[in-house]
C-alpha cells in the first residue's frame, strides 16, 4: 500500500482528530509528512511519534494558517525537507458556533480566517512549487454541513461553502499544470470537535445516517489518501462525501 | 547559494537576459532557441494567464526577487486615477505616455491613440520580463542590508525573497515588485515632466 512512496505531503491542522488521521494514513502510504499545528505542540509531536514508530517519516511545524508570514515559513520548511511538495491537505479548521443574531464579528472572522483564508494562503504558497513540478494534489476538507441547512453555524458553513466553490474554480484554473484539486466532505465523525454536539443528540443523529453510525477519522483519511494518490489521477473538481449516506 | 555582492547580482546584461530566456522557455515548455527577446508572449509563445503566473514564480525562484503581480496600468491607476488612464476601455494620452516611459521595450508604433486596454498585454515581449528582472535585481543590490535591530550585515535568504540577520535572525522582506516598479515609473515620469516633456 505504498502508493505515495517518495512523495512529500503537508497537512495543516494535523495535531488532532481528522488531521492527525490524515497525516498518519498518508505516511502509512509512504509519503513524508509535515504535521502542521498552531498551538497543540505536544499532540503534534505525538502524531509525529506515531508515524515514526510505524516506520514513516514526519516532522511537526507550528504555523497559524491565517497568518501570511507563518504560512510562507511553513511551506518553505516543507519544501526545504525534500525540495518538493506533492500533496497539500487543507485540514486546519475551527468552529465558533452561535446563532447568527448573537454571533460576534470576532467569532465570524475567526472561522473565516482559519477555514477559508487559511486555505487560500496555503494553496497560494505551494503553487509556485507545484507549478514548477508540473504536478500536485490539493485536497481541501469541506463538510456535509455546507450542503444542508442547520442552526448555529452560519460562519462555519459559509467557510466550507467557500471551500467548495474555491475547489471547483481551482480545479479548472490549475489543471493546465497537472495540479488536481478536490475536496472531502465528512459527515459526523468521532472527534473532539464533534463531541460536544454528539453528547446531547447521539441517537437522534444516528437515526438520520443510513449506515446508522458515526464515521471514524481514519475513514475520512483514507478518502484523502485516495484523492492524493495516482489512483485518482483523473479526478479533479470533485467533492468526495464521507458521510455514511447522510444527505442522500 | 552564497550571498551575492551588489556587483555579482548585477551580472553582465546578457547573463540576466540568457537566464530569463531559459526560465521562460522552461515555463512555456519550449526549446530555448524558440524564445527570443523580441518574442511576444501571447502571439509567438502562446502564453495564457496561468503562463504569466508560472513565469513570475519561476523568475522569483531563479533570481530571488518579488515579481509584480498587478499589471502596469493597474499599478499606475492607484496614483493617477483609473479614469485618467483608461476611458471606456481606451487608453488616454496620459496612459500612453506612461506606457512609453514605463515600458520602453514596447513597440512605439503600437502605442497609438485609440489603443484599447485589452491590447496592451499582447504587446508584452520576453524583453519586458528581462527589463523587469533587471530593475528588481538593481533594487535588490541597493537595499541597505544593515540589520535595524543589531547592526549586523544581513544575508540573502537561500529560499525566500528576504534578507536575514545571521546574528539576531531578524528578517527584511524585499519590497513587492509592484511597488518597486511603480516608484521607478514615478521617477521617470517626474523627470520627463521636469525636462519639459509634458
Amino acid at each position: 500500500m505504498a502508493s505515495l512512496a517518495g512523495q512529500s505531503a503537508l497537512v495543516t491542522g494535523a495535531s488532532r482528530g481528522i488531521g492527525r488521521a490524515i497525516a498518519v494514513e498518508l505516511a502509512r502510504d509512504g509519503a513524508s509528512v509535515v504535521v502542521n499545528y498552531r498551538s497543540s505542540g505536544a499532540e503534534a509531536e505525538d502524531t509525529v511519534r506515531e508515524i515514526r514508530e510505524s516506520g514513516g517519516q514526519a516532522e511537526a511545524f507550528a504555523a497559524d494558517v491565517s497568518s501570511e508570514p507563518d504560512v510562507r515559513r511553513l511551506v518553505d520548511f516543507a519544501v526545504g525537507r525534500s525540495g518538493r511538495i506533492d500533496i497539500l491537505v487543507c485540514n486546519a479548521g475551527v468552529v465558533r458556533d452561535q446563532l447568527l443574531g448573537a454571533m460576534t464579528l470576532a467569532d465570524w472572522q475567526a472561522v473565516i480566517d482559519v477555514n477559508l483564508k487559511g486555505v487560500f494562503l496555503s494553496i497560494r504558497e505551494v503553487l509556485p512549487h507545484m507549478m514548477a513540478q508540473r504536478s500536485g494534489s490539493i485536497v481541501m476538507l469541506s463538510s456535509i454541513a455546507a450542503e444542508r441547512g442547520g442552526r448555529g453555524h452560519a460562519n462555519y458553513v459559509a467557510s466550507k461553502g467557500g471551500v467548495n466553490a474555491m475547489m471547483l474554480s481551482l480545479a479548472v484554473e490549475l489543471a493546465p499544470r497537472n495540479i488536481r484539486v478536490n475536496a472531502v466532505a465528512p459527515g459526523v465523525i468521532l472527534t473532539e470537535m464533534t463531541s460536544r454536539i454528539r453528547t446531547f443528540a447521539d441517537e437522534e443523529i444516528k437515526r438520520q445516517i443510513p449506515l446508522k453510525r458515526f464515521g471514524e477519522a481514519r475513514e475520512v483519511a483514507r478518502a484523502v489518501c485516495f484523492l492524493a494518490s495516482a489512483d485518482a489521477s483523473y479526478v479533479t473538481g470533485e467533492i468526495l462525501h464521507v458521510t455514511g449516506g447522510l444527505g442522500c | 547559494m552564497a550571498d551575492a555582492s551588489p556587483e555579482q547580482v548585477l551580472k553582465p546584461a546578457d547573463n540576466v537576459e540568457k537566464r530569463v530566456l531559459e526560465v521562460i522557455a522552461r515555463a512555456m515548455d519550449r526549446p530555448v532557441a524558440e524564445v527570443k527577446p523580441t518574442s511576444s508572449l501571447e502571439g509567438d509563445l502562446g502564453a495564457q494567464s496561468l503562463d504569466y503566473l508560472d513565469i513570475a514564480f519561476s523568475l522569483e525562484r531563479e533570481f530571488r526577487i518579488q515579481f509584480p503581480r498587478a499589471d502596469f496600468l493597474e499599478r499606475a491607476s492607484n496614483h493617477f486615477g483609473e479614469e485618467n488612464l483608461v476611458k471606456d476601455g481606451v487608453i488616454t494620452d496620459l496612459g500612453l505616455r506612461l506606457l512609453a516611459e514605463g515600458m520602453p521595450e514596447l513597440d512605439r508604433a503600437g502605442l497609438r491613440p485609440g489603443l484599447r486596454v485589452t491590447e496592451v498585454r499582447p504587446m508584452f515581449t520576453v524583453a519586458t520580463f528581462v527589463r523587469v528582472t533587471r530593475q528588481l535585481l538593481e533594487h535588490k543590490a541597493n537595499v541597505d542590508r544593515t540589520c535595524k535591530s543589531c547592526g549586523t550585515q544581513m544575508e540573502e535568504s537561500p529560499s525566500l525573497p528576504e534578507f536575514v540577520c545571521p546574528n539576531c535572525k531578524a528578517s527584511l522582506p524585499l519590497p513587492p515588485g509592484d511597488e518597486v516598479l511603480f516608484q521607478d515609473l514615478l521617477r521617470v515620469e517626474q523627470a520627463a515632466r521636469a525636462g519639459g516633456g509634458n
